[in-house]
C-alpha cells in the first residue's frame, strides 16, 4: 500500500478524447478560442488557491458581485504573453448604468504593474472620461513588477496622469483589496471615493522596507491599515470584506451622477414633502429643555434622518471626525449632500480633521452637481495650540474657500449657535448661498456668551467699581460682595442672550431669509430644493483654477 | 376570511371582499371594516396587525410612535415607517407606558384622546406592556372605544396573578404546589421588603433546599420575577423587582407573589379564545426553550399531531416512546379541558393564554395573559377556525354561510366588534406541527448586546413566514436595504421565524433551513441566530420531541461553552502543517496541500462560531464511532464536507458572491471525488464506508477490476482521503468536553449531566461564550453598549468612588440594555483611581468604552502571557498526536 503514488484522478471516470482540428480554418478557430480563454485561465490553480487561501476573490469573482451580466472585456490579451497583462479592464452595467471598471489579477504576476498594463489603465479613463461614464477600481496589486524595471515606473506615471485628466469629469469608486503600496495607493487615492476592507493594507511602503529603512517596528495594520486610514481621510469607507466593498461601491453610486455633465439619479419618492417632520419639534423640545437648556448636545444625525425621504441617507467618512456629518440623502427625489455641524461629538467644534472633510465632500458636490444643505450648530473653529500647529488656518481656509467655490443650489439651516468665523465662512448670503433660513432655536452673534465682555464694557466697569466701593465701605464681607458682582454678571450674561443670541439681528439685516417651524423643515426645505434644482444649468464646473484646493 | 400568508394557508380560504360581502349573506354582518383602530404598541406584532388591517378592508388604522422609535438614536426609526404612506396616522407619544403610575395613568388619557382627535374608534395594544393594564382596558372602555383584546372584567379576574389562583380553584384548576403569599398594596418599599424577608424564612424553613420565586402581580414575559434561595436576598430583589416594574413611587402597585420555583419543569400554554360565553382551546404550546425566562423557541403541541407520533411510536415498537407520547397526550387533554374551564370562568371575550407548568405526568397552571402573545403564530399555522350560520346544517361556504379564520388577530377585531352574534366555532387543523424561533439582539451566550447595524439580510426563502418589524423592508424608492441600528431603547427581539410541516421533525428541518439560508451583515452585529441554528440541529439529531424542560438551555449552554474551552486554542494551520510533515514523497505532500482551502475554510468557519459548530456535531454525529478513544469514519469523509458545505450555506452557487461560497475549484475536487466513490461504490457492490476502505486495503480487487485499475484506485482513494482526518479535530475536542453526554433517552426524556448545572460552570459559560471587550489592566470598560447607571437607585449612593477599594464579584456600575438592568461585577481586585462617566444617572455608553480608571492589585504580568502561548503550543501537539 504504501508503495502507492496518491493521486487526485478518477481513474473510473470515462476518459474524454479531444478531437483534433479537422482543417486549418478549425485550427484557427480552436487557436483563437484558447487566446480568448487565456485572460481566464492563465494563472496556475496554485496561484488562485493562493489568493483564496488568504480569503480574497479573484478579478473575476470580484466583478461578478458588482454585476451578474457578462463584462465586456478591453484589450483581453494584451501584454507579451497574451493573458491580459494581470490587469483587467472591462466596460460593466450596474442597475442598467455603465460602469468602467478595472481590476488587478493578483493571481497573474502578483497583479504587478509595468509598462504596458500602465498604458492599459490609462486607455480605461481615457475612455470613461469620453464616455462620461463613472469608474470602479478594484486595487490588488504588488506595486510595480521589478523585472520591467523603469517601464513599471512609467506605466505608473501614465495612469495617473490619465486618472487626474478625468477627476472632476467622472467620478471614481475605489476598492482597496489585499496589499497596495506605493503608486498602488496613489492612483486609488486620485478617485473620488476610497473603501477599504477589514484585513488589508495599503501605504508608501510595507512594514520590511520601513523597518529597514527607519528602525520602525510595526505591523502592517498599524501601518496601514483601516484603523489608521479612516482617521487620516484616506479611506473614506472601512468595510468588513471584499464584498461589502463593492457592495458600498453599488451603494454609493446610487447617490453620485455618471459625470459632472449630468445630475445624480433621481428617484421619484412616496414619501410626501407635506410630511411634518414632528420627530424634529420633539427632539430639541427635549434636548433644549433638559437642565443644561441650550448648551446641550444632540445628534444631528437624528435631523438629517427626519428630513430625508423615508429616513435614508449615506454618509461620507462615517468613522471620522464626527463633529461633523457629511452625507448623501434625497429629498423629494433630488439627491443632496448634507454638511452639518454635530454638537453631539466635540460640541460640534470645526478642528482640522472636520474642515477638510467638509472640504473634500463639498468639492465633490460641486463639480458633480449636486445641491447642498448645510446645517449650522457650532461655536466655532477649535482653537489652540494644537490646531494651529497643525494648521487649522490653511484647513479652515479650505473649506471656506469650497463653500464660496459652490455653483450648485446651496442652502443653509442655522439650528442653533452661529457665531463669529464660523458662521462667517459658512455658507452664509455673502459666501453665495441661495437661501438661508433658520429654526427659532437660532443663535447668531458676532460671539457666544464671552461677547458680553466686549458688548457690556461699560457695565461691567460699573460693577467693579461699585463693588471696590461697597469693599471700602465695610458694610458687607468680601463673600458677599463677590456673591453680588456674580450675580450682576449673570444677569449681563442673560441680558447678552436675550439681546444678541436670537435671530432677530440676522433677520434685521436680511442675513436670514426666514425662520422655519421645525416641523415644516422637510417642506420648506424640499420645496426650496425643488425650484432651485428647476432653474439649475447643470453643466460642468466652469471656473477660473484657484490657487489653493 | 383573510389570509395573510400565503404559505400558511392551505385551507380554503374565503376572500374577505368577494362571497362574503355578498348581500344578505350570513358571513357579511361580521364586516369590520368599519374600525378605525389605533395601534399602541411596537415589536413584530405592529407590522402584522398592519397586514391584518389592510387584509381585512381597514385602511384608516394609525399607528402611535414613541421618542424611542423615531428621535433618540440615528438609524433606527420605526421600520414600519416604510410601510406607511399616509403620515397623518402616524401620531406621537414620549413612550408607551409612562415611568410610573401616574405618568401611566396621564398617557392612557393621552391616547385616549388622540384617539378622539383623530376619530380612531378602537384601540390595538399588541403584547405591549399597557394590553394587560386594567386602567387602560377600563378607561377605553369607558370612553366609547373599542378595546381589540379581553375587557377589563376579564383583565381583573384572570390577569391579575392572585385572582387568577382564587378562580383557579374554584374551577378546579390545578395550581402551583407551595404557598402564596400577597404583600398589603399601600406598604412602603421597606415594609414589602421586611414582610418578604419573614416570609421567604417561614417558606424555606417549611421547604428547605428550594428556592422561592418572586414575581410582580403586573410582571410578565420575564420582567418583575427573579429566584431566592435565602431569606437575606429579600430584599435586595425586591428592589430589583420594583425597580424594574418602575414601580417604586409611593401609590405604585407592589404586590409580589412568593410560590416555591419549580426547578425542573417544562413550560407550556394553552391558546384560549373566547366570546364570554363560549371558549375554544386552539392546542398549546411549548415554550420551555427559554433562558433568564425569555422564550427563544416555541412549538405547538395538538392532539392530531401527538397522536399520529403515538402511532409511529407504536408501530416502530418504541415502547418509551409511545408510553411517553400517551402521557404528553393525556396532560394536553387535560390542560385544555381546564384552560376552557377557566376561560369560561372569567368570561374570557377574545383571546389569552392559560399558562401551566409541567413537572413529570403532572401540570400546574401558573397565570392567565390576557393579551394576544408573541408567540401565537405557532397556534395560528395548526389550527383555523371554522364559523357556521347555526341556523342551517348544510352550509355552503360559498353563499356565505360560513366562513373560516386564519388570523388570530382578525379573530381579536371580530370579538372586538361582534362578540355576542359569533357562534361558537369549530378548530380545523390546518398544519400538524408549527415552531417559532425568536431572533434576538443577544451575544453567543444570549445576553443583551445593543448598538449593532444591520446593513443587509437576505430575502426570505419560500415558506419562511418573518415578522420583522419590517427590518428588512427595502426602501420603497430606491429598493435598497436600509440601515437599521438596534439601540436597546426596547427588549432584544428583532424578528420572529415561523415554519411549519407535516410533522414536528419536518417544521424544524423547515426552520433550520430558513436559518441556513439567512445571512444577515452588519457592524458589530449579534444575534441569537447561530444558537437557533445549533438547538435545532441538535433537537433534529436526538428527537424533535425531547421534553426539554426550562433548565435545558442553560445546560446546552454550559457544554457549547465547554466546547468552545476545548476549540479556543486550536491552530488548525499547525496542524495543517502537521499533516504534510508527515510524508516526505512531494505526491503524497501535493495531495494534502491541494485540499488546503477545501478542508480548513469550513473548519476555520466551525471554530469561529461556537453554535454553529454545536451544530454541526449534531449534525455529523453519524459520520463517526469511538472505539476507545480512536475515532473511526462510519461515512466517507468527502461526503461529510459536502453536508458541511450545505451546513454552512456555502454550497457552489453562481448567485452567490464567491467569498461566500465554496470555492470553484473546491467544487471541482469535491466533484471528482464525489464521483469516483459513486463508480468505485457501483464496481465493488461495497457502500459501507468501513468495509470499502477494508477491501481497498486488500491487493485482490473486490469486483470487476484490473489488477492495474485497482492499483489506480487505490491511490485515488488514498489521495482522496489525504489530510481529511483533520476533520475529526471537531470530534476530539466534542468528545474531550463530553459533548454527547447531553442527551435524549429512549422515554424522551434529556439527561442533563448535573457538571452542567454547577452554578460556578454557569457562570464561567458568560466569559467563554462572549468574552468581555479586551482592556488594559487600568481600565474598566463597558461589557456592553446600553445606558449606564452608577447607582441601584437614584437615591442610593454609587457603588464605588475614586480611592474605593474593590474585590472579585463586587458590583461595579448598572448597564441597561435592551431594558434590563445588568449588575456589573469586578472581575479583578484593585482600587478605583477616577470614575470616568459624569452622569451617574443614565449615560448612554458604547461597548468598551472607559468608565472607571484603576489600580489593579495585581498587575497583569508578561510571564503569563508567555505561558499562554507556551500553554497553546503544547496543546496543539498533543491535540496533533491524537489526530493521527
Amino acid at each position: 500500500m504504501n508503495s502507492l503514488t496518491p493521486t487526485l484522478d478518477n481513474p473510473l471516470a470515462e476518459k474524454k478524447s479531444e478531437a483534433t482540428p479537422a482543417t486549418p480554418y478549425d485550427q484557427a478557430l480552436a487557436d483563437a478560442h484558447v487566446l480568448m480563454e487565456r485572460p481566464y485561465v492563465a494563472a496556475s490553480i496554485q496561484n488562485i488557491e493562493r489568493q483564496h487561501q488568504k480569503n480574497r476573490m479573484t478579478v473575476w469573482e470580484r466583478l461578478r458581485v458588482l454585476s451578474k451580466q457578462k463584462p465586456t472585456v478591453l484589450y483581453q490579451n494584451w501584454g507579451p504573453n497574451l493573458d491580459g497583462a494581470s490587469i483587467v479592464t472591462a466596460i460593466i452595467t450596474i442597475n442598467g448604468r455603465d460602469v468602467a471598471v478595472y481590476g488587478h489579477d493578483f493571481t497573474l504576476r502578483a497583479g504587478a504593474m509595468d509598462a504596458t498594463n500602465g498604458r492599459k489603465l490609462a486607455e480605461l479613463f481615457r475612455l470613461a472620461g469620453e464616455r462620461k461614464i463613472p469608474v470602479i477600481g478594484m486595487n490588488d496589486s504588488a506595486g510595480a513588477y521589478v523585472p520591467a524595471g523603469v517601464g513599471g515606473l512609467d506605466g505608473y506615471a501614465e495612469a495617473f496622469s490619465a486618472l487626474r485628466k478625468i477627476s472632476g469629469v467622472v467620478p471614481s469608486i475605489m476598492c482597496m483589496f489585499g496589499f497596495n503600496a506605493g503608486g498602488g495607493s496613489y492612483l486609488p487615492r486620485q478617485g473620488s471615493f476610497l473603501i477599504q476592507p477589514k484585513n488589508t493594507f495599503f501605504g508608501l511602503t510595507g512594514p520590511g522596507v520601513v523597518k529597514s529603512v527607519l528602525g520602525e517596528d510595526v505591523s502592517a495594520d498599524e501601518l496601514g491599515g483601516p484603523a489608521v486610514h479612516s482617521q487620516s481621510g484616506v479611506a473614506d469607507y472601512i468595510v468588513e470584506d471584499e464584498v461589502s466593498a463593492l457592495r458600498t461601491a453599488i451603494n454609493l453610486l446610487n447617490y453620485i451622477p455618471n459625470n459632472n455633465n449630468c445630475v445624480a439619479p433621481y428617484q421619484a419618492t412616496s414619501d410626501s414633502l407635506d410630511r411634518k417632520t414632528l420627530d424634529i419639534d420633539i427632539l430639541l423640545r427635549k434636548v433644549f429643555n433638559s437642565p443644561a437648556g441650550f448648551n446641550t448636545p444632540f445628534d444631528v444625525g437624528l435631523i438629517v434622518q427626519n428630513i430625508c425621504d423615508h429616513g435614508d441617507y449615506f454618509e461620507f467618512q462615517p468613522s471620522r471626525a464626527r463633529n461633523t456629518l457629511c452625507a448623501f440623502g434625497r429629498l423629494g427625489g433630488h439627491v443632496v449632500g448634507f454638511c452639518a455641524n454635530n454638537s453631539a461629538v466635540a460640541s460640534g467644534q470645526i478642528d482640522i480633521d472636520a474642515a477638510y472633510k467638509n472640504a473634500r465632500f463639498i468639492r465633490f458636490c460641486n463639480l458633480y452637481n449636486i445641491p447642498m444643505i448645510f446645517m449650522e450648530d457650532t461655536t466655532g473653529f477649535l482653537p489652540g495650540k494644537d490646531q494651529e500647529t497643525l494648521g487649522i488656518v490653511q484647513a479652515g481656509r479650505a473649506m471656506l474657500d469650497a463653500i464660496i467655490d459652490l455653483r450648485t443650489p446651496r442652502f443653509l439651516l442655522i439650528i442653533r449657535n452661529a457665531f463669529g468665523g464660523a458662521y462667517a465662512s459658512f455658507n452664509n448670503y455673502n459666501t453665495g448661498a441661495d437661501f438661508v433660513l433658520a429654526l427659532p432655536s437660532a443663535r447668531i452673534a458676532v460671539m457666544g456668551p464671552a461677547g458680553k465682555t466686549f458688548v457690556y464694557k461699560d457695565e461691567l466697569k460699573a460693577i467693579q467699581a461699585e463693588a471696590k466701593r461697597r469693599s471700602q465701605l465695610g458694610d458687607e464681607t468680601p463673600i458677599q460682595i463677590d456673591a453680588w458682582v456674580q450675580a450682576q454678571e449673570q444677569l449681563l450674561n442673560k441680558r447678552y442672550e436675550q439681546e444678541f443670541m436670537n435671530p432677530k439681528e440676522a433677520l434685521s439685516l436680511g442675513s436670514i431669509s426666514q425662520l422655519v417651524m421645525p416641523a415644516d423643515l422637510r417642506k420648506v426645505l424640499g420645496e426650496q430644493l425643488d425650484f432651485y434644482m428647476r432653474h439649475y444649468q447643470v453643466g460642468p464646473f466652469e471656473s477660473v483654477q484657484r490657487e489653493f484646493h | 376570511m383573510i389570509s395573510l400568508s400565503s404559505q400558511l394557508s392551505r385551507h380554503r380560504k374565503i376572500p374577505r371582499n368577494t362571497p362574503i360581502r355578498e348581500k344578505n349573506s350570513w358571513a357579511n354582518q361580521f364586516d369590520c371594516s368599519h374600525l378605525r383602530p389605533l395601534i399602541i404598541c411596537r415589536g413584530p406584532v405592529r407590522k402584522e396587525a398592519m397586514e391584518v388591517f389592510s387584509a381585512m378592508g381597514i385602511t384608516e388604522y394609525g399607528i402611535l410612535l414613541s421618542e424611542k422609535d423615531s428621535m433618540i438614536y440615528s438609524r433606527a426609526l420605526a421600520p414600519e415607517l416604510k410601510l406607511i404612506r399616509d403620515p397623518k396616522h402616524i401620531h406621537r407619544v414620549t413612550d408607551y407606558s409612562g415611568a410610573n403610575q401616574a405618568e401611566r395613568q396621564q398617557r392612557i388619557e393621552e391616547i385616549i384622546q388622540l384617539a378622539k382627535t383623530h376619530h380612531y374608534n378602537a384601540i390595538f395594544a399588541g403584547y405591549g406592556f399597557m394590553a394587560e393594564e386594567e386602567a387602560l382596558v377600563s378607561a377605553i372602555e369607558a370612553a366609547g372605544l373599542f378595546f381589540i383584546g379581553p375587557s377589563a372584567h376579564v383583565v381583573r379576574s384572570a390577569g391579575r396573578k392572585d385572582q387568577a389562583k382564587i378562580i383557579a380553584r374554584s374551577s378546579d384548576v390545578s395550581v402551583t404546589p407551595g404557598i402564596e403569599l400577597v404583600l398589603p398594596q399601600s406598604a412602603s418599599v421597606d415594609e414589602v421588603c421586611q414582610q418578604a424577608v419573614v416570609q421567604a424564612k417561614k417558606l424555606l424553613t417549611e421547604f428547605p433546599g428550594r428556592r422561592i420565586r418572586l414575581k410582580h402581580t403586573g410582571g410578565g414575559g420575564g420582567k418583575g420575577q427573579r429566584i431566592l434561595t435565602a431569606p437575606e436576598q429579600a430584599p435586595g430583589l425586591v428592589r430589583e423587582i420594583l425597580n424594574e416594574m418602575k414601580c417604586l413611587g409611593p401609590d405604585d402597585n407592589k404586590n409580589i407573589v412568593m410560590e416555591l420555583n419549580c426547578e425542573t419543569t417544562r413550560h407550556q400554554e394553552i391558546q384560549l379564545i373566547g366570546n364570554g360565553d363560549w371558549c375554544v382551546s386552539l392546542g398549546a404550546r411549548d415554550c420551555s426553550a427559554q433562558r433568564h425566562e425569555q422564550k427563544l423557541l416555541e412549538v405547538s403541541q395538538t392532539q392530531e399531531d401527538l397522536v399520529s407520533a403515538l402511532v409511529g411510536a407504536e408501530q416502530l415498537g418504541l415502547k418509551e416512546q409511545a408510553a411517553a407520547l400517551l402521557q404528553e397526550q393525556l396532560i394536553l387533554t387535560r390542560m385544555e379541558e381546564e384552560a376552557m374551564r377557566f376561560g369560561q370562568a372569567v368570561e374570557l371575550n377574545s383571546v389569552s393564554t392559560f399558562e401551566c407548568i409541567v413537572d413529570g405526568d403532572r401540570h400546574y397552571f401558573m397565570e392567565m395573559n390576557t393579551r394576544i402573545q408573541v408567540e401565537h403564530r405557532v397556534s395560528e399555522g395548526v389550527y383555523a377556525l371554522l364559523f357556521t350560520n347555526p341556523q342551517f346544517s348544510d352550509v355552503d361556504s360559498d353563499a356565505g354561510d360560513s366562513f373560516v379564520v386564519e388570523s388570530l388577530i382578525e379573530m381579536m377585531l371580530l370579538l372586538a366588534c361582534h362578540a355576542d352574534r359569533l357562534p361558537k366555532p369549530q378548530r380545523i387543523p390546518r398544519f400538524k406541527s408549527c415552531v417559532e424561533a425568536r431572533i434576538n439582539a443577544t451575544n453567543d451566550a444570549l445576553q443583551p448586546h445593543a448598538g449593532g447595524v444591520i446593513t443587509d439580510w437576505s430575502d426570505p426563502i419560500e415558506g419562511e413566514l418573518r415578522d420583522d418589524q419590517g427590518i428588512s423592508a427595502k426602501n420603497p424608492d430606491t429598493d435598497l436595504f436600509m440601515k437599521y441600528t438596534l439601540a436597546g431603547a426596547y427588549d432584544s427581539n428583532m424578528a420572529l421565524l415561523v415554519a411549519h410541516g407535516e410533522d414536528r421533525s419536518k417544521a424544524y428541518g423547515q426552520l433550520a433551513e430558513i436559518l441556513r439560508c439567512t445571512r444577515m451583515d452588519g457592524d458589530d452585529l449579534k444575534t441569537n441566530a447561530d444558537f437557533h441554528y445549533g438547538l435545532i440541529h441538535w433537537l433534529l439529531a436526538h428527537h424533535t420531541r425531547s421534553k426539554l424542560t426550562t433548565q435545558f438551555v442553560g445546560a446546552y449552554l454550559t457544554q457549547v461553552a465547554l466546547l468552545k474551552r476545548e476549540t479556543d486554542q486550536v491552530d488548525l494551520a499547525y496542524l495543517f502543517n502537521g499533516l504534510i510533515k508527515q510524508h516526505q514523497q512531494s505526491e503524497w505532500i501535493k495531495v494534502i496541500e491541494e485540499k488546503q482551502t477545501l478542508t480548513l475554510r469550513p473548519l476555520e468557519k466551525l471554530l469561529s462560531a461556537p453554535h454553529v459548530l454545536s451544530g454541526w456535531l449534531s449534525m455529523a454525529k453519524s459520520y463517526v464511532e469511538w472505539h476507545g478513544d480512536k475515532i473511526i469514519w462510519q461515512k466517507n469523509p468527502i461526503a461529510l464536507l459536502r453536508d458541511t458545505y450545505y451546513f454552512l450555506n456555502m454550497e457552489y452557487s453562481i448567485d452567490m458572491p464567491a467569498a461566500y461560497s465554496i470555492w470553484w475549484h473546491d467544487e471541482a475536487l469535491l466533484q471528482k471525488a464525489e464521483s469516483f466513490y459513486a463508480l468505485l461504490e457501483e464496481k465493488t457492490g461495497i457502500s459501507a464506508f468501513e468495509l470499502l476502505e477494508k477491501s481497498l486495503m486488500q491487493q485482490q480487487p473486490t469486483g470487476d477490476f484490473s489488477q492495474d485499475l485497482w492499483q489506480q484506485a487505490q491511490a485515488a482513494h488514498q489521495g482522496f482521503q489525504a489530510g481529511l482526518d483533520l476533520l475529526k479535530v471537531l470530534f476530539i475536542a466534542a468528545h474531550r468536553c463530553d459533548f454527547y453526554q447531553l442527551a435524549t433517552q429512549k422515554n424522551l426524556e434529556v439527561t442533563i449531566p448535573p457538571r452542567l448545572l454547577d452554578p460556578a460552570l454557569q457562570k464561567e459559560v458568560q466569559a467563554l461564550l462572549a468574552p468581555p471587550p479586551p482592556a488594559s489592566d487600568h481600565e474598566i470598560v463597558a461589557v456592553s453598549g446600553g445606558m449606564f447607571y452608577a447607582q441601584e437607585t437614584p437615591e442610593s449612593p454609587p457603588f464605588v468612588k475614586p480611592g474605593d477599594h474593590f474585590n472579585v464579584g463586587d458590583p461595579l456600575y448598572i448597564i441597561e440594555v435592551m431594558k434590563m438592568f445588568n449588575k456589573v461585577t469586578a472581575t479583578f481586585s484593585g482600587r478605583i483611581n477616577e470614575c470616568v462617566i459624569e452622569n451617574t444617572q443614565g449615560e448612554i455608553v458604547k461597548q468598551g468604552q472607559v468608565l472607571f480608571s484603576v489600580i489593579p492589585d495585581h498587575p497583569v504580568d508578561l510571564d503569563s502571557l508567555r505561558q499562554q502561548r507556551e500553554n497553546k503550543k503544547l496543546f496543539n501537539q498533543a491535540l496533533f498526536r491524537e489526530l493521527i
